[in-house]
């Protein structure tokens, strides 16, 4: 089984900084960057393997696909399954409806606030 | 026996010598500080009625030789204003007399019983009662003063037919309706002409209740259409012997506005709050985030160019964001003063 860890974040120092806080947890760890949902959505249509693992890193704003379309998407999708897909929600928005609307989806695992710290990182990865 | 010593004048209206002599005795006998003044016909004692103005009591004959009876106490009290009359008359006419005393005069006195006790009780209760009199008129006068002149609008309606019943100098100019117009009025009138199910409902609920007094705000309507929010205070009272609604009526149509632009500037502002604090959590999240690796010790000497860069596009991104916020908050509160100052013109 492999794991991968996707980063889909519009703003491209995030995805850097997260990059370089996983790489120092776990570096052989293989990470991916996107820059909006539908980047991220194409990757896993055409690469998603059962049997690996994937932790998504989801920013909510995004141009092009926002990550609650992301979301719809993926759920709706054939091939997906709870084992292998795993999503945290890393917004810098504190509003209380989008930590409901998180709620509604059983692949988000938490509502993390950016930045990311270092802990959080390493709580991650090691999952 | 001690005599009276205060200042009286007396006009004694009689055309009978010898009775005019007796009474002359009498007064002078109970007053030390009289002033007796005669005159023998109606037609004389007009003109000195007249012509002389501090006359305290009349004394007047039922039966002069140029007018007699009811008419003669009619023109007298014509002349006499408030003096008060006390009628001397003979037991022929004692009918007559009781019948004239209906008519407001102080007395009667049968001229063949008259002694001095009998004419000094007379007109010291004469006197007594018209200074009561004149106390309670004052007072009377003060209350309806009060609510006359009152610079609250207030009116007093019939509860059964809504009519106006009464109406202050203040709610008339509010208004714009004369006393005339309002008193053929009813309050239905000066309430907007979709409010008609409401004023029912509340009039029914009041009647249901019956409590005494009551507040609320209501809209009324003004003569020229114009419609003002008010605040009402209201009781039950007594008016001419029937339990009537007291209504007093303050314009709060400023006060509402005033409220209200308070309220759309509260709800700018919490508005403008919200968004910023969401676009300034995003530059500020990238600035921390910056640091959380830095700390980590896991970035390249090559590296810190960049990093320099995100970290200064961040603080420019926040420091337009701070100017963003004072714009807006200054652009929101000239439009409000702008707004408030409108009304303050507008309202006087």
């Amino acid at each position: 089984m492999e794991k991968t860890i996707i980063l889909v974040d519009d703003d491209p120092t995030f995805n850097w900084v997260s990059s370089k806080l996983i790489k120092k947890v776990s570096p052989d760890l293989k990470v991916i960057e996107f820059s909006n949902g539908r980047e991220a959505l194409d990757f896993l249509q055409d690469n998603f393997n059962e049997k690996d693992h994937y932790t998504i890193l989801l920013d909510i704003n995004m141009p092009e696909m926002n990550g609650w379309e992301f979301m719809n998407a993926i759920e709706q999708s054939d091939w997906v399954n709870s084992k292998s897909i795993s999503v945290y929600i890393v917004s810098s928005s504190t509003d209380p409806s989008d930590m409901e609307t998180a709620k509604t989806y059983g692949l988000i695992k938490d509502y993390l606030q950016k930045p990311l710290s270092f802990d959080v990182v390493t709580d991650i990865v090691s999952r | 026996m001690m005599k009276d010593d205060q200042q009286l004048s007396v006009l004694v209206i009689e055309d009978n010598p010898g009775d005019f002599m007796l009474i002359d005795d009498y007064l002078l006998e109970k007053f030390s500080a009289i002033k007796v003044i005669h005159q023998e016909t109606f037609e004389s004692a007009i003109s000195e009625l007249k012509s002389f103005e501090n006359i305290d009591i009349i004394l007047l004959d039922l039966i002069l030789p140029d007018l007699k009876g009811e008419q003669l106490v009619e023109k007298v009290q014509e002349v006499s204003g408030n003096i008060p009359i006390i009628i001397l008359t003979g037991y022929s006419d004692i009918e007559l007399a009781r019948k004239i005393l209906s008519k407001g005069v102080s007395d009667f006195l049968i001229k063949d019983e008259i002694s001095p006790e009998i004419i000094y009780k007379s007109i010291i209760y004469a006197l007594e009662r018209k200074s009561y009199i004149a106390k309670l008129n004052k007072n009377k006068k003060i209350y309806q003063d009060l609510f006359d002149f009152s610079p609250q609008p207030m009116w007093i309606f019939d509860p059964s037919t809504l009519r106006f019943l009464n109406v202050n100098k203040a709610a008339i100019d509010k208004y714009g309706y004369t006393l005339e117009e309002f008193k053929s009025m009813t309050i239905k009138d000066i309430r907007p002409k979709n409010h008609m199910e409401f004023l029912e409902k509340s009039l029914e609920e009041r009647k249901r209740e019956n409590r005494d007094s009551y507040a609320g705000v209501f809209y009324h309507t003004l003569k020229s259409g114009e419609t003002i929010c008010v605040e009402i205070y209201s009781n039950n009272i007594e008016y001419e012997g029937r339990t009537v609604r007291l209504i007093l009526a303050s314009d709060i149509t400023e006060k509402q506005e005033y409220v209200s632009t308070v309220e759309t500037q509260n709800k700018k502002l919490k508005e403008i709050a919200w968004t910023q604090s969401h676009v300034v959590r995003a530059p500020l999240a990238r600035i921390l985030s910056v640091i959380h690796v830095l700390e980590q010790d896991c970035v390249e000497p090559h590296d810190f160019p960049d990093l320099l860069e995100k970290i200064k596009m961040s603080g420019d991104e926040l420091d337009k964001i701070i100017q963003n916020i004072v714009a807006e908050t200054n652009t929101m509160m000239n439009l409000s003063n702008f707004e408030h100052g409108k009304n303050n013109n507008t309202g006087r």
